[in-house]
């Protein structure tokens, strides 16, 4: 290899990886922390005997999987504005990925919640317990194992889709990796280079996948 | 101490269950029996509101209750004071043998841990499970699940328990230890209904017993009447056929 190529990557390599530390990881792990929470509420939505919250629920699944996220993300950073909303870049991409991929896992979250025998939360009735206590103690610990191994994968699915957000000038590993290009001319070792930081975000997640799935209490 | 009357309920426009009275005292034993898809289930589900009956007046420790209607405050109380038993035992699979117990003293009882914890000890001992506390149930043989089901159902101290086929998903070899257990109940002076497939156990423990037909009572009397006397020729016929197939 060439001594510039070297230079080159010895350079742009700690630039790209802090922009990644800074905005990519911070953006992905606010953004699924918000999606679990609104995937777990729409989800029980679903899963509860009330006709208005199931509509409810229904209609946001649909009208966020039924579009891309692109122009979910266009709309609320170009689009608000216009109606006098004005949400930073971070914020906005938080936002929208926080309700795009809250739609996808809450379909994950009650496939496992309907995964759960019946007589579960009869047998917590029987007891005495609420729904909501039921809810908590017995049907959502045993769903969430369910869910835990299809989460894990949109979460690093998530890790790549936020080089979207570049898009609305949030200066993620993308936006910067294309700032250095315009003033290096080198698209091919830099793209290289981004796709290789994603691979090892992507693989260390992986890791973190495994060793969490084994950290569940076995029950089968 | 538990009345039933006039209990009605349809689903999808057929007759589940038709008129049924059902009453039980305290220390009592009443066993359920009849063909299968007669309502056995549907009653013991009613009674501990996990089915909705269409009409139906029941009194419970002294208070009376509109099945039709009731408060979900109502709800709740009637099934802390009562016990429910499943065929298929229903654990809490993400617990294990001493955290089912546990779980309604610290989560409806609001007991705090050591106290649920010796309470729950007790109660695996009084079915003998004293070396499966931390056993998850795809650790535990069907006759141990069971008997942990029992545990979990005694340790609130309910007024009476229901106990549904409680026997009918273990292998033949299970079953005594299971009925051991009911017996002892039994002999401690535990209210009890039971439904059960095993006539030869019910005619063994049951104070009074009810045939049921097509969702309805067609008889109803004292054990030995029942076994021995039966004033109905479709409850003679039952019993003569059920007792044969055990033999
Ligand atoms: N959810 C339901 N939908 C339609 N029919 C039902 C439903 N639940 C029960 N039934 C019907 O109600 C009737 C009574 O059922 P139930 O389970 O109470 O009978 P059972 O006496 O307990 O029978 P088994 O001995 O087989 O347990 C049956 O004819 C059954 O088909
Ligand atoms: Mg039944």
């Amino acid at each position: 290899m060439q001594s510039e190529t070297i230079k080159l990557i010895i350079d742009s390599f700690p630039k790209i990886l802090l922009s990644g530390i800074a905005t990519t990881i911070p953006l992905t792990i606010i953004s699924f922390l918000f999606a679990l929470i609104i995937g777990i509420i729409i989800a029980l939505m679903q899963f509860s005997n009330n006709n208005f919250l199931k509509g409810i629920a229904r209609f946001y699944v649909w009208i966020i999987r039924g579009t891309p996220i692109l122009v979910q993300l266009f709309i609320v950073f170009y689009g608000l504005p216009r109606i006098g909303i004005l949400i930073d870049p971070f914020p906005s991409a938080v936002l929208v990925f926080s309700l795009n991929e809250g739609a996808y896992s809450s379909e994950t979250i009650r496939a496992s919640l309907q995964a759960i025998p019946k007589g579960q939360l009869e047998a917590a009735y029987c007891i005495g317990m609420t729904f909501p206590q039921a809810i908590c103690r017995i049907i959502l610990p045993q769903a969430i194992r369910i869910a835990f191994p299809p989460l894990s994968n949109s979460i690093i699915s998530m890790v790549k889709d936020t080089s979207l957000v570049s898009n609305i000038t949030v200066a993620e590993m993308l936006m910067m990796t294309q700032r250095i290009i315009s003033v290096t001319y080198e698209p091919f070792i830099l793209y290289l280079e981004v796709g290789f930081i994603y691979l090892i975000f992507s693989t260390l997640l992986t890791f973190l996948q495994s060793k969490l799935e084994k950290a569940f209490p076995i029950y089968k | 101490m538990l009345t039933v009357k006039s209990l009605n309920k349809k689903i999808n426009s057929q007759n589940i269950l038709n008129d049924i009275n059902i009453h039980i005292n305290k220390s009592e034993v009443v066993s359920i029996i009849g063909k299968s898809g007669a309502g056995k289930t549907t009653i013991l589900r009613i009674i501990d509101m996990l089915d909705k009956a269409d009409s139906g007046i029941m009194t419970f420790n002294d208070k009376t209750y509109n099945l039709q209607n009731l408060t979900m405050k109502e709800i709740l109380k009637i099934r802390q004071n009562i016990g429910f038993v499943f065929q298929d035992f229903n654990l809490f699979l993400n617990k294990t043998a001493i955290e089912n117990v546990m779980e309604g003293l610290i989560v409806v009882k609001k007991m705090n841990k050591n106290e649920a914890f010796e309470i729950a000890k007790s109660c695996l001992n009084r079915v003998e499970l004293n070396d499966k506390y931390n056993s998850y149930p795809f650790e535990l043989s069907g006759g141990q699940k069971q008997r942990v089901g029992i545990a979990r159902a005694i340790a609130l101290s309910p007024s009476i328990i229901l106990f549904d086929e409680p026997t009918s998903a273990l292998d033949p070899e299970l079953v005594d230890e299971v009925l051991d257990v009911i017996k002892n109940l039994k002999n401690s002076g535990m209210t009890m209904i039971i439904v059960s497939h095993e006539l030869h156990f019910v005619k063994n423990i049951s104070n009074r017993i009810y045939f049921m037909e097509n969702g309805s009572i067609i008889e109803e009397g004292e054990t030995d009447k029942i076994f021995n006397n039966p004033s109905n020729e479709r409850t003679k016929e039952f019993i003569i056929h059920s007792m044969k197939n055990y033999e």
